[in-house]
């Protein structure tokens, strides 16, 4: 019976599967994701594609609030960037796709190089006082720059077509954004376990520390915005591509903290806890819906339209005043006890 | 061998043709099944809730009376909170799991946006009655009808009001727009006003959405020498325009979009919303002696609890009206319900008559918008209500 996991090199502790079992694991997990729109509906695979999409965004997230520490209420700004990046160009100008998306990573991540340097100077509240402030400019910018962004009218995108496939249906699509999020979690793994990684650690602990250990402060802090702005951007890009309609109103601050909620829940620090908590956030709305709907509340009575709300609210915070390590946290202390059993540790 | 070839293949094709009559997504022999995405939760459900109760009413009615041909009505009502996401995902759950035959609620403008390319893909029959904007109809989708005026026809009928009725021509006129499309639409509807009546337009202020204190607007508007103030806010913007006049001891003619025809906004604004001017296309809930007011306010009382019946305003009233047009429409088609008819049948409606809650409704080929007549109403604040103060006007 294994015991526990034990790294004896470098190599071992940085390693991107820490033992067989995680491997397997993984496998099992990329085929069901590959078989899965054969089996679902299109309205679910169609709900899959909201949330991967969020999740990409998420992890990026995670990189720079849940790995470096740096609070951001500015996701729903970068997602802007990213979404209209990429509505922009594919419908006015008609690049394709596999040129949208880098370029409303790219772009993103130009203003993440802005918005992260007040993060030089200021850390907690005031940064993500800084960062929401950045989502209410960015919507200023689009509802004022009407000669490229089309002002409050919104803008409709094309199809999605890669390479000339045209990718209309959810379940063609779903296969695009599987890759990107694959990419996504393997790109933010593997900056996790590099020098990157670890100095963004060692940020979050405590940047005076880090400074004093060598790390480049300044330079790392303006990295996790750029990095996870690129994410975000990306995510905007599918968004506007999952949409086909991107206006203002798609952009609101909750979009941030709904994000920030997301790690919380799924588990500070940790690219899967991301993805799970995106999971629970969204489908904790879907369940909620489907519950009522088929109480026959959808309409019949406002109050239980109001206790969905309720309900979704008093679920997040009940996860966060008891499990503050969120479901990853749960996870692995179940899987202590069960390795463990019948030993308390 | 011939005969009974030429027998099995008429039997075959009339059975095929009589699936593919049936076969209409959402038509069954004895149930229509009708979808609506509004935004039911959050600030926006000021609107939604009215809209979907009014056509619970209209559901609760036909079905009371019959159906349509021998068809119940059944509506899936499905809430996007106003966001043009989740307006999506909604008609797609609709579209799949609930297979609906037509759309009679569509939500609000960029809500309807994020789902006319659907609409246009699987050609689903749709009518929005509750938020009009020219990019609904400009360019025309051959499945999605549009009733009620834009805002800036509204306003530029409004104007004509204080205009023509008031005689306000030699007044200082002003207007305070929200900086989105639905201010844009408003201020259009002003700029309109002002053109044709060659008015002193002294101030324009631009809010952004959201704001709540318009004290310093308020102030420049008074320093200006404002008489007629045009309001482009949605709800709380124009009351807090109206208490903020009323501090500042200003005697001023205000008017507002069709949205500035909700209680909430006679409760909000207090003793300062008494006597406003709102540009509507429908009357108002009060207004019982327009029979189809009357009439849905019969129904309402019938099938709805006292706490839905206070969630009622114009936005019941204009989703009763578009219930209306769809049960005829879908009445014409007789039994054999299919999309093409309904758009066919709509495309024809010529003049057709809502009982007074909208103006003659026309479409035509290639024509999808019918902009019906608009009223201009007065707000009662001591007894919340709003009188019809103007006659129903064309749009020009």
């Amino acid at each position: 019976m294994r015991t526990g996991v034990f790294e004896e090199s470098y190599s071992e502790l940085i390693s991107l599967y820490r033992n067989p079992t995680q491997t397997y694991w993984t496998v099992a997990l990329v085929l069901a994701a590959l078989v899965a729109p054969l089996l679902l509906t299109n309205h679910l695979t169609s709900l899959v594609n909201g949330m991967m999409i969020a999740a990409v965004g998420v992890i990026g997230l995670n990189l720079l609030t849940g790995t470096t520490g740096l609070i951001s209420f500015g996701q729903a700004g970068f997602l802007a960037v990213g979404a209209y990046t990429a509505a922009v160009l594919s419908a006015d100008y008609g690049m394709p796709l596999w040129l949208c998306l880098p370029a409303s990573g790219l772009m993103a991540a130009a203003f993440g190089l802005i918005v992260g340097i007040p993060s030089l100077r200021l850390k907690g509240l005031y940064l993500a006082i800084t960062t929401m402030a950045f989502t209410i400019i960015i919507t200023h910018i689009i509802l004022s720059a009407e000669d490229i962004t089309h002002g409050s009218s919104g803008i409709s995108t094309p199809k999605p077509a890669i390479f000339g496939v045209e990718l209309a249906t959810d379940k063609s699509f779903y296969y695009l954004i599987l890759a990107i999020l694959t990419l996504a979690i393997l790109g933010s793994a593997n900056i996790k376990r590099s020098r990157i990684g670890r100095a963004f650690l060692a940020i979050r602990e405590q940047d005076i520390a880090a400074r004093v250990m060598g790390v480049p402060v300044a330079r790392y802090k303006l990295y996790a915005f750029v990095v996870s702005s690129f994410y975000v951007g990306v995510a905007g890009a599918l968004m506007a591509y999952h949409i086909r309609f991107v206006n203002v109103d798609s952009f609101s601050l909750v979009i941030s903290i709904e994000a920030v909620s997301m790690i919380i829940v799924g588990g500070l620090g940790s690219t899967a806890g991301a993805v799970i908590g995106v999971v629970f956030v969204l489908g904790l709305a879907e369940v909620l819906n489907y519950v009522i709907g088929s109480m026959g509340g959808t309409l019949g009575s406002v109050s239980v339209l109001e206790l969905k709300g309720f309900i979704y609210g008093l679920t997040i915070v009940l996860f966060l005043r008891f499990e503050p390590e969120g479901l990853m946290g749960i996870y692995r202390e179940f899987k202590n006890r069960w390795v463990n059993w019948p030993f308390r540790y | 061998m011939n005969w009974f070839l030429k027998g099995t293949l008429t039997a075959t094709l009339l059975t095929m043709g009589g699936v593919g009559a049936m076969a209409a997504p959402g038509v069954t022999e004895d149930k229509i099944v009708l979808g609506a995405v509004d935004p039911l939760t959050g600030p926006p459900s000021l609107l939604g809730k009215a809209h979907s109760l009014a056509l619970k009413v209209w559901q609760e009615d036909v079905n009371a009376r019959g159906g349509i041909n021998g068809r119940k009505v059944e509506i899936v009502f499905e809430d996007d909170g106003y966001v043009p996401a989740r307006s999506l995902q909604s008609l797609k759950k609709m579209v799949e799991v609930d297979d609906i035959f037509a759309l009679i609620g569509t939500s609000g403008s960029s809500q309807l946006a994020a789902m006319m390319p659907l609409i246009d893909e699987l050609g689903i029959p749709a009518l929005n009655n509750m938020a009009v904007n020219s990019h609904h109809f400009n360019p025309p989708l051959e499945t999605l009808f549009v009733v009620g005026p834009t805002y800036c026809q509204e306003l530029a009928a409004g104007m004509t009001y204080l205009v023509e009725e008031l005689g306000l021509k030699d007044e200082k006129y002003a207007i305070a727009f929200q900086d989105d499309e639905f201010g844009d639409d408003v201020r259009c509807g002003y700029l309109a006003g002002v053109e044709k009546y060659g008015l002193d337009n002294v101030l324009e202020l631009e809010f952004k959405r959201g704001q709540k204190d318009f004290s310093a607007e308020m102030l420049k508007a008074r320093a200006a020498g404002v008489t007629v103030l045009v309001s482009g806010g949605v709800v709380a913007e124009h009351s807090t325009l109206l208490k903020e006049a009323a501090k500042n001891r200003m005697d001023i003619t205000f008017l507002g979009a069709h949205s500035a025809h909700l209680t909430p906004v006679q409760a909000l604004a207090g003793s300062a919303g008494d006597g406003y001017y709102a540009a509507d296309y429908v009357p108002a809930l009060t207004s019982l002696q327009v029979p189809g007011v009357a009439r849905f306010m019969d129904l309402a009382n019938k099938y709805l609890s006292e706490s839905e019946m206070d969630s009622l305003n114009r936005y019941a009233l204009s989703g009763y009206a578009g219930a209306m047009i769809f049960e005829h429409v879908m009445t014409e088609c007789g039994e054999d319900l299919t999309r093409a008819c309904v758009i066919e049948k709509m495309e024809g409606l010529d003049g057709f008559e809502t009982d007074g809650l909208l103006g003659p409704v026309t479409y035509g080929e290639g024509v999808r918008h019918a902009p019906t007549g608009i009223m201009v109403l007065q707000s009662n604040a001591e007894d919340k209500t709003f009188s019809i103060v103007s006659e129903r006007m064309e749009v020009e």
